[in-house]
């Protein structure tokens, strides 16, 4: 059985992606059996989504100001 | 403007021509996705726009050499994150000693099991402000671990890419992604418990 500091260390590292079999099978039976480390599971994967909805969003002046400024300096290269 | 226009061979001539409606489009066409793409590295306003303007710069000068057979957006952000590791390497390399590599470990007893198990957020990270929350927090990174991580989860590149893209190992990115998420996530907790 692997231990919860382990299973956490291979999730947040992405480590599970190229482990084998046998580990990817003990992580999923460790997670169907441990609350903890499912609640960890669930908290990263929120926080990565909550990123990928905030996007990031720039004022439309800001894009501006700098459009005119590298349309100034590809002029002058061309 | 569609992907595909700009892949056009007839699109693709103005541009080696120098044309300024064409590059005018491409600049359009680009610039927002580099900014976002620059500031969700947490790079500056100043560095965002510095970095995209290099790039369209780079991309001039490398046109000829671009034959349409990959899209242009591809091509462009190649260049781009090419910048991002050259300022990278140039920039910081990976600390040894992280702090949260300690928090992490008082986390759990000697058995490897929690010993302060995470705290139920359920509410706090699918509210409205979890997105606040969670850029804020995304502040608190080290570029190094702020753009791994941003690179895995919003652009959503394989790990084998971003080691490249980065010029890391897949051992020294697992470290990034593990100290990112983790930092991240007691860092969101630390807030969300506040917030209670």
């Amino acid at each position: 059985m692997l231990r919860c500091s382990e299973v956490v260390r291979l999730i947040s590292s992405d480590e599970y992606l190229s482990a084998g079999l046998l580990k990817r099978l003990g992580i999923r039976l460790h997670l169907a059996m441990c609350k903890n480390c499912t609640r960890y599971l669930k908290q990263l994967r929120a926080i990565a989504a909550a990123l990928r909805a905030s996007g990031l969003n720039l004022p439309a002046s800001e894009i501006e100001s700098a459009k005119v400024r590298i349309l100034q300096s590809l002029s002058k290269k061309s | 403007m569609p992907e595909a226009n700009l892949a056009q061979s007839e699109f693709l001539d103005r541009l080696k021509k120098r044309d300024d409606g064409a590059w005018e489009s491409v600049v359009d066409t680009y610039l927002p996705q580099l900014l976002r793409a620059a500031g969700g590295m947490g790079f500056s306003a100043d560095e965002s726009r510095d970095m995209a303007q290099s790039v369209f710069v780079a991309l001039m000068a490398g046109i000829d050499r671009f034959e349409g057979r990959s899209q242009l957006r591809t091509f462009l952000f190649g260049i781009f994150y090419n910048k991002v590791s050259e300022h990278l390497r140039e920039k910081q390399r990976a600390e040894k000693n992280d702090p949260i590599d300690d928090v992490m470990e008082s986390r759990f007893d000697r058995n490897g099991k929690w010993w302060q198990p995470p705290l139920d957020l359920e509410e706090q990270l699918y509210g409205r402000e979890a997105r606040q929350m969670v850029e804020e927090c995304l502040e608190t990174l080290p570029a190094s671990q702020r753009i791994a991580f941003y690179l895995r989860e919003v652009e959503e590149i394989s790990t084998a890419e971003i080691c490249k893209k980065m010029a890391v190992t897949a051992t020294n990115l697992g470290v990034l992604l593990f100290r990112a998420r983790n930092r991240l996530r007691e860092c969101v907790e630390k807030k969300g418990a506040r917030g209670v």
